[in-house]
C-alpha cells in the first residue's frame, strides 16, 4: 500500500517538474518548446485544468487557434467555472471566422446547464455521498420517532435530502460522461462543406471554418453528423475535426 | 531500260498535260494582259415580248475584222460601229482609251430562253471571242416600258400623273414565315420598279414592334438589277436588310414599309418628231411625278418554344460553350477570372447564362459581358463572353460544380444540353487573414474583447488526475455509498430488535403487574401484623401507582388521578371501578397526612387496595 503511494506521487513528481519546466520556457516566450514539455505530462498519463489552460495559451500565442480553443474547452471541462480559462477562450473565440448565433434556450434548461456547471464530477460526486449520508440520518430518526412534532420536521429533511442527493448525483453523472465521452469537438480543416448525407455526393449544406465548436450526434464509418449551436446539422468527414 | 522510260512517261502523262496546259493558259492570259485586248458583249437578261432592245459588243482596240453573232428568234438591225477615243492626262501620265462599239437593235418575237452565241473579231492578225448572251423573253402585261431613245416609241397607257401599283410597289420579304419564338428571321425591304426612278424621299421603316431587331450592313446606293416576277421584268433594288428575332408567340405582324418615290415621265404630247427629239433626259424636259408606295403588311407566326428544363434561359441558335479559369491555385483575397464563351449563330446578344453555383466562401461579382457579334445574310453570329470575377475568402479546398447550358435548335425542335466541366480551385493561406476577420459582425460584448490580450498561464500543479479516471465511478465512490447504506441498515435492525425487545418488557411488566402487587400486598400485611405501621398510606400508594405504572406502561412517579383516570377510561375500564380506585387512592392520601388510623382499617384498606386491583387486573387483562 504504502509502496503504491510512494510511486504515485513520484510520477506526479515528475509531472509538476515538466510543468515547471514548460512554464518556465513559456515565460522566455519559447511556446513550441513549452508545448513540447506540456505534452510529456499528457503522454505519461495525467492532466489538469492547469495543463490545459497554459497549453491552450501556448497555442493561442503561436495563433494556432483552432488548438488553443480546443485545449481551453478541455481545460473547462475540469473545472468549468474557472474565471481565467473563459475569458481566454472568449478571446481566442473572437478569431474565429464562423460566427454562430446560439439558439434562444429554455430559461430553465439554461440555468440547470449553469448549475451543473459550477462543479466538476469530483464535486458533485462529494455533494452526493454527503447528501445521501444526510438522507439516511434523517429517514432513521423519521422513523424512530413517534412525536408528531419531530416526524414533521424529519419528513421534509428527508425529502430535502433526497432531492439534493438525486441532483447532484445526476450531475456528478453529467460532467463524467463529459469527461470520458466527449459530445463536443472542434473543427480543424480551414474550411469544410456539411453534406446533408454521410457521401462525398451529398448536397451541400452549409460551409464551417476551423475553430467552431460543434455537438456530434451520430458516426457512421468515416462520416460525424454535427449540430452547431443554432440548431443547423449535417455530415462531415472525421478528420476535419478534433473532440474535446 | 529505255522501255522503263517509256513507262514512266506514259504513266505521268496526264500530270504533264495538265501542267502544259496551265502553263499555256497563263501564257495566253499574259498575252491577253500584254495587249489589253477586252472583247465584251452586252445586253439585258430580260425583256418583254415585242420590246425593242440593244445588245452591243465592245473592244477596247481597233479592230480589223468583226464577225457578228448568228442571232436566231429575234427581228434584228445593225450592226453599228460607234467609235470612241479618249487621252487622258493625269499627273503627267498621258494614257489613251478607245472603244469601238458594235450595236444591234433587236425585237423579241417569241417566248422563252434564248442563247445568242460570241461574236468573233481579228486584231492584227489574233481572234478574239466575246461571251454568249443569255436572254429571257417574257410575255407581259405590263403596258410600261423602258423609253427607248433610238426608236423613240410613245408610252401608251401612262395617264397624267398616275402610275400604276403594279409598276412600282415595294415588299418585305421574309426568308421564313413560320418560327419559334426567339429563331431568327432575315427581313428584306426590296422595291419593283417599271418606271424611271429618279430619287427616293421620306422613308419610314417598319417597326418590326414585337422582335429584336439587328441591322445587317447593306451598300447606301440602292442598285437595280432586273428580275422576273410572275412572268413580268422589273428593275429591283434592295432598300435594307434586318436579322428579325421575334419575342412574342402568336401571330405578328409587320408593319408595311412606306417610300416616296420621284418617277420622271416623258411629256404627255401629241408629238412631232421635234417633239420626240426633245422628249428626253438629255433635253429635261421630262416631267417628275411623286408617288408614295407602301408594302403590304407580312404577318409571321411564332411558336412557342417546347416546355424547358429549369437552366434554358431563352437561347435560340446553334450554340458552342466553352469555360476558362485563369488560376486553380491561389491564396486568400486573390482574384480569379471565371470566363464563360457563348459561340455560334443565334440570338446571342439576348442570351444570360443560368445562374452558376461558386462556393459559398466565394466573392462574386457581376460578370461582365462582351459581345463580339455581327450580323449577315446568314444572320446574327459571333460570340459573347461573360466574365465573372470571384475572389476567396477563405483557404481550403473549393470546386465549382459542372453546369449545364441548354440551348433550343429551331431547326431540329429540340433542347440540347451542354455540360461544362467542374474545377478545383485551392486556396492557400494569404498574409494578413486575421484581420480581415475581425471586421466581421462584432457584437457589444465582442467589441469589448477586442484589443485585449489572453490571461496569464496558472502555476497549480497539484491538481494532477490521471487522465480517464474519475472520482465518480471509482471504487471509493460506490464504496462509502454502499457503506452508508449498509451501516444504515444495520443500524435499523439493531433497533428493530430492541424496540421488539423493549415490547416485550412492556408485556413482562403488564402480566405480572398484579401479582407484584399482590406480592407487595401481603408483605405489607405482614409488616402490620407484626406492629409496623409506619407509612403504611404510603407504601400502599407506592403499591398502587406501581401497579398502574406497570399495567400501563407509563413512568408512575409523573402519576396522578386525573391522568390515572384517563388511562384507565381509555384502556376501556367502566367508570365505577375506576371511580373506586379514585376514592380509594384519595382515601390513602387523606391518611397520609392524617394520622390515627387504627389497626382494624389498615387492614380493611389493604383488602380493599387487593380486591380493587384485582378487579381492575381482570379487566384489563380481558381488554388487552
Amino acid at each position: 500500500m504504502s509502496a503504491c503511494l510512494v510511486s504515485i506521487s513520484g510520477q506526479t513528481d515528475e509531472s509538476t517538474h515538466h510543468f515547471q519546466q514548460a512554464n518556465q520556457y513559456y515565460l522566455n516566450e519559447d511556446y513550441q518548446h513549452a508545448l513540447e514539455s506540456y505534452q510529456q505530462i499528457l503522454q505519461s498519463g495525467y492532466e489538469s485544468a492547469e495543463l490545459y489552460y497554459n497549453m491552450g495559451n501556448a497555442y493561442y500565442k503561436l495563433n494556432k487557434i483552432p488548438s488553443a480553443i480546443l485545449y481551453y474547452e478541455k481545460a473547462l471541462v475540469l473545472k468549468p467555472n474557472d474565471e481565467d480559462i473563459r475569458f481566454n477562450l472568449s478571446l481566442a473565440n473572437q478569431l474565429t471566422t464562423d460566427k454562430i448565433e446560439t439558439l434562444p434556450q429554455f430559461f430553465i434548461s439554461r440555468w440547470y446547464r449553469s448549475l451543473t456547471g459550477l462543479l466538476d464530477e469530483k464535486g458533485w460526486s462529494w455533494i452526493s455521498i454527503a447528501a445521501f449520508l444526510l438522507f439516511m440520518i434523517s429517514l432513521m430518526f423519521l422513523l424512530q420517532n413517534r412525536s408528531y412534532r419531530f416526524r414533521k420536521i424529519f419528513f421534509t429533511g428527508t425529502v430535502m435530502f433526497f432531492i439534493i442527493a438525486l441532483f447532484s448525483f445526476t450531475s456528478a453523472r453529467k460532467q463524467f460522461l463529459r469527461r470520458i465521452h466527449p459530445q463536443y469537438a472542434i473543427i480543424f480543416a480551414p474550411s469544410i462543406t456539411t453534406k446533408s448525407t454521410p457521401d462525398e455526393g451529398g448536397t451541400d449544406l452549409f460551409i464551417l471554418h476551423e475553430g467552431t465548436k460543434v455537438h456530434i450526434e451520430d458516426q457512421i464509418g468515416n462520416w460525424i453528423e454535427i449540430k452547431m449551436a443554432d440548431g443547423n446539422s449535417g455530415w462531415i468527414p472525421e478528420k476535419t475535426l478534433r473532440v474535446i | 531500260m529505255v522501255v522503263k522510260y517509256i513507262v514512266v512517261f506514259v504513266n505521268n502523262l496526264r500530270y504533264i498535260l495538265l501542267f502544259t496546259l496551265i502553263a499555256v493558259s497563263i501564257n495566253a492570259n499574259q498575252l491577253y494582259a500584254q495587249n489589253q485586248v477586252s472583247f465584251v458583249a452586252s445586253a439585258p437578261s430580260a425583256v418583254n415580248l415585242g420590246e425593242v432592245f440593244r445588245i452591243s459588243y465592245s473592244v477596247n482596240q481597233k479592230p480589223d475584222q468583226f464577225n457578228g453573232p448568228r442571232i436566231d428568234h429575234f427581228q434584228f438591225n445593225g450592226p453599228m460601229l460607234s467609235t470612241n477615243m479618249s487621252t487622258q492626262i493625269i499627273n503627267g501620265k498621258i494614257s489613251q482609251s478607245s472603244s469601238y462599239v458594235y450595236n444591234y437593235t433587236l425585237q423579241a418575237t417569241q417566248v422563252g430562253v434564248f442563247t445568242i452565241a460570241p461574236a468573233e473579231i481579228r486584231i492584227k492578225g489574233k481572234t478574239y471571242h466575246s461571251n454568249s448572251l443569255k436572254i429571257e423573253v417574257v410575255k407581259s402585261q405590263a403596258t410600261n416600258q423602258h423609253t427607248n431613245r433610238s426608236a423613240g416609241q410613245n408610252n401608251p397607257g401612262t395617264s397624267g400623273r398616275q402610275i400604276a401599283n403594279k409598276s412600282l410597289f415595294a415588299r418585305v420579304e421574309l426568308d421564313k414565315k413560320n418560327v419559334f419564338k426567339g429563331e431568327q428571321i432575315i427581313a428584306t425591304i426590296k422595291i419593283y420598279s417599271q418606271v424611271n426612278l429618279a430619287r427616293f424621299g421620306d422613308i419610314k421603316m417598319p417597326s418590326y414592334s414585337g422582335f429584336w431587331t439587328q441591322e445587317i450592313p447593306t451598300p447606301d446606293q440602292v442598285s437595280l438589277h432586273r428580275e422576273n416576277v410572275n412572268g413580268v421584268i422589273y428593275n429591283v433594288g434592295t432598300i435594307k436588310q434586318t436579322v428579325l428575332v421575334p419575342q412574342q408567340t402568336g401571330t405578328l405582324t409587320i408593319e408595311p414599309f412606306e417610300l416616296e418615290c420621284y418617277i420622271n415621265l416623258p411629256r404627255q404630247r401629241p408629238g412631232s418628231f421635234f417633239d420626240d427629239f426633245f422628249n428626253n433626259d438629255f433635253f429635261g424636259t421630262t416631267r417628275t411625278t411623286i408617288k408614295r408606295i407602301k408594302s403590304p403588311e407580312v404577318k409571321v407566326e411564332v411558336k412557342p418554344l417546347p416546355p424547358a428544363s429549369q437552366n434554358f434561359n431563352g437561347a435560340v441558335g446553334q450554340l458552342f460553350v466553352t469555360t476558362t479559369v485563369d488560376h486553380m491555385q491561389v491564396k486568400t483575397n486573390d482574384a480569379i477570372t471565371y470566363k464563360v464563351i457563348v459561340k455560334g449563330k443565334g440570338n446571342l446578344k439576348l442570351i444570360d447564362l443560368p445562374p452558376i453555383d461558386f462556393p459559398a466562401d466565394f466573392e462574386v461579382y457581376d460578370p461582365k459581358t462582351t459581345n463580339n457579334t455581327n450580323a449577315s445574310l446568314q444572320g446574327i453570329s459571333g460570340s459573347k463572353t461573360f466574365e465573372y470575377l470571384i475572389i476567396p475568402r477563405h483557404p481550403g479546398e473549393y470546386r465549382i460544380p459542372s453546369w449545364k447550358f441548354t440551348y433550343f435548335n429551331p431547326e431540329s425542335g429540340k433542347y440540347i444540353n451542354r455540360t461544362l466541366p467542374a474545377c478545383k480551385i485551392t486556396v492557400a493561406k494569404g498574409k494578413d487573414e486575421n484581420s480581415t476577420v475581425v471586421s466581421g459582425n462584432l457584437g457589444k460584448e465582442d467589441i469589448r474583447l477586442l484589443g485585449k490580450d489572453i490571461r496569464f498561464i496558472k502555476n497549480d500543479s497539484s491538481r494532477f488526475n490521471t487522465i480517464g479516471k474519475t472520482f465518480y465511478g471509482s471504487a471509493l465512490f460506490k464504496g462509502l455509498y454502499l457503506s452508508i447504506l449498509l451501516i444504515w441498515i444495520l443500524l435499523f435492525v439493531a433497533r428493530r430488535i430492541k424496540a421488539r425487545r423493549m415490547a416485550d418488557t412492556e408485556g413482562l411488566k403488564f402480566r405480572k403487574a398484579f401479582i407484584i402487587a399482590h406480592r407487595q400486598l401481603s408483605r405489607l400485611h405482614a409488616r402490620m401484623k407484626k406492629g409496623d405501621e409506619e407509612h403504611l398510606p404510603e407504601s400502599l400508594l407506592k403499591i398502587i401507582w406501581k401497579y398502574l405504572g406497570d399495567k400501563l406502561n407509563l413512568d408512575f412517579s409523573v402519576l396522578e388521578p386525573e391522568s390515572v383516570k384517563n388511562q384507565l377510561t381509555e384502556s376501556g375500564i367502566n367508570e365505577d371501578e375506576v371511580n373506586r380506585l379514585i376514592s380509594l387512592i384519595e382515601e390513602c392520601q387523606f391518611y397520609q397526612y392524617a394520622p390515627g388510623l387504627k389497626k382494624a382499617d389498615y387492614n380493611n384498606l389493604i383488602n380493599q387496595t387487593n380486591k380493587i386491583l384485582s378487579q381492575i387486573d381482570r379487566l384489563m387483562n380481558k381488554t388487552k
